[in-house]
């Protein structure tokens, strides 16, 4: 009987472990390493040396590595900024078109890179900036930008769909696909509110009078074609199956490299910079991945796993309880710890219960990773906020934390009708991933 | 201590380039794999190697630049010997960490080099040594596990400084 609870014990240990602000790889790895040794001896230890070396061995996550490199360069390469202008010259006249343009520029970025730093610090230093000039509602324009900002997350290629997919099991490729809908349903519903914002408060969202000529629009367009190509490149090659995401990641980042030095954007510093984040990014979320991986063979050793599966399934209403109830867990531990944590940490407590009670392991990995969107503009420890903060140095952080709240209820009401319609994503899942 | 921050750095400096090269891997073995018809499973085995190389052994860089994130959301709120002390405890905890690994990895590593272990996942057809790779670890926790407590040491020093400065 004592020994049952041992699990919930191991887990307690580990959230003390993380509030006292040490790095969260360690604190699985400590925790690991105790519960490991007191229920199994010596050899318990084994398993930290396993989740290492497990790590090491795994092709998916060569991707990584790649995807970070490709948005490093494309954000410091000021290729995103391009591409901003672009969009901006065609939307300009519409009232409302800055926060507009922010969403469908986060839906491009993101099909170009896995990671939000690079779409929400070009927002933050380019965007934000613009809107300030044309008097735009501040709430409205720091809540859109950072809420677009997250789509690279979800809009594949996706760097935590990378990670669920290899920590659950599940096919990249078509969390990929489903990632598309994801995008799509959030850009959506964002673009809807701004524009009911825009034309219910039209003092506050000014409409642009500069006038561009059509000449300029249509020449501004050849900004468009390079990043299109990396674009359908890299989509293109995992959704026909000509190549698994891993490839198709270096192929990315090697046609980025290719696109940014033929436009003469590349130097030494962009270079060296992209590299040494790549670098810090992927090793940080791998030594992470390595001890959540020690952390979940000790947690689903001593008996973790089934008293979740038992303690979950046996919930009154399970099959809406479970989805719901795991859906706002996600939603509050993402207003503390960061995304990656979060797969390592829940996937092996919640997915096995989630697809006991017979929903598509695909479906709830894709609902997961939309999830995890929100945990990057949630205060009071959101990534995003901070890369916004960090270029946008005299906007205060309470006035961005505010600002955005009406995104994250938008954000969650997304997921929300993902849970509610699965056809919004699978469809994509059917009908693109042909891996 | 000082020498740890640089070997860190420098090591650091060194690895950024094996994504380049994973970059050139991976993009060989696709033009081959499209062009020849058949995977060349040495592109293969090399990106996963170079890949764990890079954040194994670059795990000690990324602890020097505070790469290995964190909550920081009590920590803030917490008066300054406090914080201080919790720096001290987390560094050694980390210390802590890698020491139990290199513990556990050293003898791992020993037999598969007595062995000469290789990795035959894919059968007799190509079997590569694997037994070096066992040792990337060993060398990632042990610098990993040097920069901890060379951060430690800074961290004591640091308050020496400050109750010098109130003295």
């Amino acid at each position: 009987m004592g020994d049952s609870y041992a699990p919930l014990v191991m887990f307690a240990a580990l959230f003390g472990m993380i509030l006292i602000n040490l790095p969260v790889a360690f604190a699985l790895f400590i925790t690991s390493m105790v519960f490991g040794l007191v229920f199994w001896g010596w050899g318990g230890l084994y398993v930290v040396f396993q989740g290492i070396w497990t790590l090491m061995n795994n092709w998916a996550l060569v991707a990584l590595p790649l995807f970070v490199f490709m948005s490093a360069i494309l954000e410091k390469s000021g290729v995103a900024e391009e591409l901003f202008t672009t969009l901006y010259d065609f939307f300009g006249k519409v009232r409302g078109s800055l926060a507009i343009v922010a969403v469908l520029f986060g839906y491009l970025i993101g099909a170009m890179s896995g990671v939000i730093a690079a779409a929400i610090s070009a927002m933050a230093l380019i965007m934000f900036p613009v809107m300030e000039k044309n008097r735009y509602d501040r709430r409205l324009s720091i809540g859109s930008l950072l809420a677009s900002g997250c789509l690279p997350q979800v809009v594949p290629p996706s760097f935590n769909m990378i990670v669920y997919g290899s920590v659950a099991g599940v096919s990249v490729g078509k969390l990929f696909a489903g990632g598309v809908g994801v995008g799509l349903v959030m850009a959506a519903v964002f673009i809807v509110y701004i524009v009911v914002f825009s034309v219910t408060h039209k003092d506050r969202v000014p409409v642009i009078q500069e006038d561009i000529p059509l000449g300029e629009k249509i020449a501004s367009l050849r900004f468009l074609v390079g990043p299109l190509c990396i674009i359908i490149g890299v989509l293109g090659s995992i959704f026909s199956g000509m190549a698994t995401p891993t490839e198709a990641s270096g192929v990315g980042a090697f046609l980025s490299l290719l696109y940014v030095t033929f436009r003469r954007k590349l130097s030494r510093e962009i270079l060296r910079d992209s590299l040494l984040v790549t670098l810090k990014v992927t090793s940080m979320a791998c030594w992470i991945m390595a001890a959540g991986s020690a952390f979940s063979s000790v947690f689903s050793g001593i008996g973790g796993r089934s008293l979740m599966v038992g303690f979950l399934t046996s919930m009154p209403a399970a099959k809406v309880s479970v989805v719901a109830f795991s859906m706002v867990i996600i939603f509050l531990l993402g207003m503390f710890i960061d995304p990656v944590s979060i797969i390592m940490i829940m996937t092996p407590i919640l997915t096995p219960a989630v697809v006991e009670l017979g929903y598509d392991p695909i479906w709830w990995g894709i609902v997961f990773s939309s999830l995890l969107l929100l945990s990057y503009i949630t205060p009071p420890v959101g990534l995003g906020l901070y890369y916004f903060k960090g270029v946008a140095k005299d906007v205060p952080m309470d006035e961005i934390c505010r600002s955005v709240i009406p995104f994250v209820i938008l954000m969650f009401l997304a997921v929300v009708l993902i849970v509610l319609f699965p056809e919004t994503v699978m469809w994509f899942v059917r009908n693109l991933g042909r891996v | 201590m000082n020498f740890i921050d640089g070997l860190s750095r420098s090591v650091g400096r060194c690895l950024m380039y094996l994504t380049l090269a994973v970059v050139a891997v991976v993009v060989y073995g696709v033009t081959v794999r499209y062009f020849v018809g058949r995977a060349d499973v040495r592109a293969m085995f090399l990106s996963v190697w170079m890949y764990g190389i890079m954040f194994v052994v670059g795990g000690a860089y990324t602890l020097l630049e505070g790469g290995h994130v964190s909550v920081d959301i009590v920590y803030n709120r917490l008066p300054k010997p406090l914080r201080k002390a919790l720096d001290v405890l987390n560094l050694g905890i980390i210390a802590l960490c890698c020491g139990v690994i290199l513990y556990i990895n050293l003898p791992i590593a020993y037999d598969s080099y007595i062995q000469r272990e290789v990795d035959s996942s894919l059968g007799v057809v190509f079997a590569p040594p694997i037994w070096w790779l066992k040792w990337v670890p060993v060398l990632g926790v042990a610098l990993m596990g040097a920069q901890a407590l060379s951060l430690l040491v800074h961290r004591f020093k640091d308050r020496e400084a400050a109750e010098g400065g109130e003295r």
